[in-house]
């Protein structure tokens, strides 16, 4: 049983060099085959990226940028607070008409939902909306 | 009401022509250095491919592979890491130095990656459809003895409108046959930013 694995093994070493084309040279670790058979089943990803640019930047600190990115995160925030202050003026009393005045639906000159009278009063509604 | 549509057109001539200067394209010298942003650009990668060039054909590992194999080395271009804080593809100057190599005849390129696939396809497609006398055989490509590597890094300092940005390139050649690095090359760019 010992004899017929001896053989098997020198047998499969043997043909593994013969398919290979490469015979065990000096100094050559014994385990070279481990690695070999390990690559030659991976080389094609392993390869693929040859004479490409692998890209792993990374953000860094632009005073001009972040500047720019405030801004337009201060103009988002208004806008996303006109949009709540809009919708919830347009829900809030179950009515689908946008002519109503609040929770009566009656004509409450006081009643400036959405329109600042001081800003109306200024007259510069149309510099700031 | 004549008077008035005269001056409409007169109007809207003028805004063209004002709008038409804003727009200009111009063809302008490849080595000439424009610098706008302050980022990396054709000059930067010009510089690199040359200083690589330089180093690369001047330097001891070419004679000592010539005085061992008595045949120019073959390189393979492996994959290049750009870990910098902007998109940089190398293949601007990859190419460059590739194009230099073949041309001192010191050195030989083999195709690699997608391109070596491209040509072993149609390798295959020749056994099926060449003649017998042109189709091309299996097992006949040059095996390269270097790989070269390499990575971008950066690193930016930067405090209001003032920055510096530092480039280093780093190339290396390592044998394939013994991992042994034989050639390292480096190009290092600094840049002062004032916005």
């Amino acid at each position: 049983m010992k004899n017929i694995f001896l053989f098997t093994l020198v047998l499969s070493a043997a043909a593994s060099n013969i398919s290979y084309g490469q015979q065990p040279l000096p100094d050559q670790n014994p385990n070279y085959a481990v690695s070999r058979d390990y690559y030659s089943q991976n080389y094609r990803d392993l390869t693929a990226t040859q004479g490409q640019t692998a890209q792993q930047t990374y953000t860094a600190f632009d005073w001009t940028t972040h500047k720019a990115d405030q801004k337009q995160q201060r103009i988002d925030r208004r806008y996303d607070l006109k949009k709540m202050r809009y919708q919830s003026r347009y829900f809030c009393n179950n009515s689908m008409s946008p002519f109503n005045y609040g929770s009566n639906n009656y004509y409450n000159p006081y009643y400036t939902p959405y329109y600042s009278p001081f800003f109306y009063g200024a007259g510069i509604y149309s510099f700031i909306f | 009401m004549k008077r008035s549509h005269l001056s409409f057109i007169l109007i809207a001539v003028l805004a063209f022509g004002v709008q038409s200067c804003f727009h200009s394209v111009a063809r302008v010298d490849v080595d000439k250095e424009m610098d706008i942003s302050g980022g990396w650009n054709d000059v930067d990668s010009r510089l690199t491919s040359e200083q690589m060039t330089e180093q690369a054909l001047s330097e001891d590992w070419l004679k000592n592979h010539m005085a061992a194999t008595k045949n120019q080395p073959v390189i393979i271009v492996g994959m290049i890491t750009n870990k910098s804080h902007e998109h940089i593809d190398a293949e601007t100057f990859i190419k460059d130095i590739e194009k230099s190599f073949i041309t001192s005849k010191k050195v030989r390129i083999v195709q690699g990656g997608a391109k070596r696939e491209e040509l072993r396809g149609e390798r295959a497609d020749q056994q099926i459809n060449s003649s017998v006398s042109t189709m091309k055989q299996w097992g006949l490509e040059v095996g390269a003895d270097y790989i070269m590597q390499g990575s971008i890094n950066s690193i930016v300092d930067a405090y209001k409108r003032q920055k510096v940005v530092y480039y280093q390139i780093d190339l290396e050649l390592t044998n394939l046959q013994t991992n042994e690095i034989v050639w390292i090359g480096d190009t290092k760019i600094k840049k002062y930013v004032k916005n």
